[in-house]
């Protein structure tokens, strides 16, 4: 039977989501997928494999959803306390669900790099932040920075698009766009940089400072700045991409002051040309729950998922929602022994879904079932899932809904 | 010099030089074995692609001028629609740079330029270019 061909699928594997997958489908499972990197591929490709959850599981064994439900609700209704952890790897519509659920249960949210978005939405509220969707970085920008930023491992296909793509007004392509790479270590993406500046990560701050005052004519630039320094006053429309090498918490723990420099730096760099400052997170939907939380009436105690195994005890329960916390915080696979119970939504079988008491297997957001999604510049895409939705499983979104109802 | 570059371009073998199957010849005979063995892995191009390297980055997708002169999702940064524009020579397919076809390749098609951007810009020295 041939594959039936499907264009235009939006891709969930990172937070770019790629919108020129491809698929071919044939059976109900996916097939063949074009157009998406590796890790992309590996999600799509879940549909036709053996790592995928079919069923409602209570203590390791099948059942329906109205009994996996049932079970659900009844430890929530028990517990003392309630820790929802997750919810980057959701779409937006699920997000509210969570976020709705949490209001009626008292529940607080583990959230992976809490802290991280934490710090950053604090730096932009004080020095405010100038972005650039990634189409106006394809089509203007002519200096590409990534700091701190991997993005050859992080989010393969960024790399192409921002810096070789052909955009209106940048047409000659990779030959009138300039790309450096600041890093700690040689990253694969610093292998192709035109400049590369390779420095311990306790002299990212060194290097503001020296832009900031070559940049403002205090003083003349140093060597190892020298070629950024010329790139940045040369350029019309500079982009930076700022990863996890900034953007997290020991970096930033040692260095409190680096993201409002930072910013500061970019607006002043603002009067005279273009400069747009973009995160890379890991998830595929963080700003989606970022954006979510900050639109919320609701107040909701948020804290670092990492935090996790310390904010436990005796007759709290775990509600793991599209995360791993087995494999993240390992105290959690201890508490799910020390009578914690640990209910899983989670499509595929991990470690978390191994242990958990419950799971409920939800439809895989962005393949077989539907919602929109955030991308990594703001914007909110729809997904074009290729497959229907599988006889008897119901969306994230519906099990959180479920969940509402019978708490 | 003109059985080398038959030899490059593999529409010759090393076997196919009598001279060099005499006896007092071996050892160069073997050495040449030894440079013209990878290019049996070569499009006519001289391309080598090694799958096992590559991740799926897509740059030599949007990179390549060719592609991006047959596909107009391309010149943006994106992988070209299906079915696959004829001409495109590379393409992603379960999250590995493939190549689909050379005949419009730069390399191949008169005046033979050596272009080489694809395996100048992949970031994980997935693409070779043996002539």
């Amino acid at each position: 039977m041939p594959l039936e061909n499907k264009n235009r699928v939006t891709c969930t594997g990172c937070s770019m989501l790629c919108d020129d997958i491809a698929v071919g489908v044939q059976l109900g499972t996916v097939q063949a997928v074009y157009n998406a990197c590796l890790r992309g591929s590996k999600k799509f490709l879940l549909t036709s494999n053996s790592q995928l959850v079919k069923a409602p599981l209570i203590g390791g064994r099948g059942t329906s959803f109205d009994d996996a439900l049932a079970e659900a609700a009844r430890i929530l209704k028990s517990a003392k306390r309630i820790v929802i952890a997750g919810g980057t790897h959701a779409t937006n519509d699920a997000i509210r669900a969570l976020i709705k659920l949490a209001v009626k249960l008292g529940a607080k949210l583990a959230i992976p790099e809490f802290d991280i978005h934490a710090r950053l939405t604090g730096a932009v509220k004080k020095n405010g932040i100038d972005f650039f969707t990634l189409g106006e970085v394809i089509n203007n920008a002519d200096l590409v920075v990534f700091w701190g930023a991997n993005p050859v491992d992080l989010a393969p296909k960024l790399l192409g698009r921002a810096a070789f793509s052909r955009g209106r007004y940048r047409q000659s392509g990779k030959e009138v766009k300039k790309l450096v790479v600041i890093d700690d270590f040689p990253s694969p993406t610093m292998e192709r940089a035109d400049i590369k500046i390779l420095v311990d990560d306790q002299d990212y701050a060194g290097i503001l400072e020296s832009l900031f005052s070559t940049l403002s004519g205090q003083n003349a630039s140093e060597p190892a700045t020298s070629d950024l320094t010329n790139a940045l006053e040369n350029c019309e429309y500079c982009t930076f991409f700022v990863g996890e090498g900034i953007l997290n918490k020991q970096f930033l723990r040692g260095h409190p002051a680096f993201l409002d420099n930072f910013l500061r730096l970019v607006r002043s760099i603002n009067d005279k040309r273009r400069v747009a400052v973009l995160p890379l997170f890991y998830s595929w939907n963080a700003a989606g729950l970022m954006h979510e939380l900050a639109c919320t009436g609701e107040k909701i105690d948020c804290f670092d998922i990492e935090d996790l195994p310390s904010r436990i005890g005796n007759g709290d329960a775990i509600l793991a929602f599209g995360f791993d916390i087995v494999s993240r915080c390992a105290g959690s696979a201890a508490s799910s022994k020390d009578g914690v119970p640990l209910i899983a939504v989670d499509f595929k079988r991990t470690p978390t879904t191994d242990v958990a008491r419950v799971v409920l297997p939800p439809s895989i957001p962005g393949i077989e079932s539907g919602g929109t999604a955030t991308r990594l510049d703001g914007i909110t895409l729809l997904l074009h899932p290729p497959l229907q939705q599988p006889d008897g499983k119901k969306t994230d979104e519906d099990i959180l809904n479920e969940l509402h109802e019978r708490t | 010099m003109p059985f080398a570059v038959e030899l490059l371009k593999g529409t010759k073998q090393p076997d196919d030089c009598p001279p060099l199957l005499e006896p007092k010849n071996m050892q160069n005979l073997e050495k040449i074995r030894a440079i013209t063995e990878p290019l049996k892995q070569a499009t006519e191009t001289g391309i080598v692609l090694n799958e096992e390297l590559c991740d799926g980055c897509s740059i030599c997708v949007i990179a390549c001028p060719v592609n991006s002169r047959f596909s107009q999702e391309c010149l943006s940064g994106k992988g070209p629609d299906l079915p696959l524009p004829k001409g495109i020579i590379y393409a992603l397919e379960n999250g590995k740079c493939k190549i689909k076809g050379i005949e419009e390749c730069r390399r191949y098609t008169p005046p033979k330029t050596n272009c080489r951007i694809c395996e100048i810009y992949c970031p994980r020295y997935a693409i070779e270019i043996k002539t």
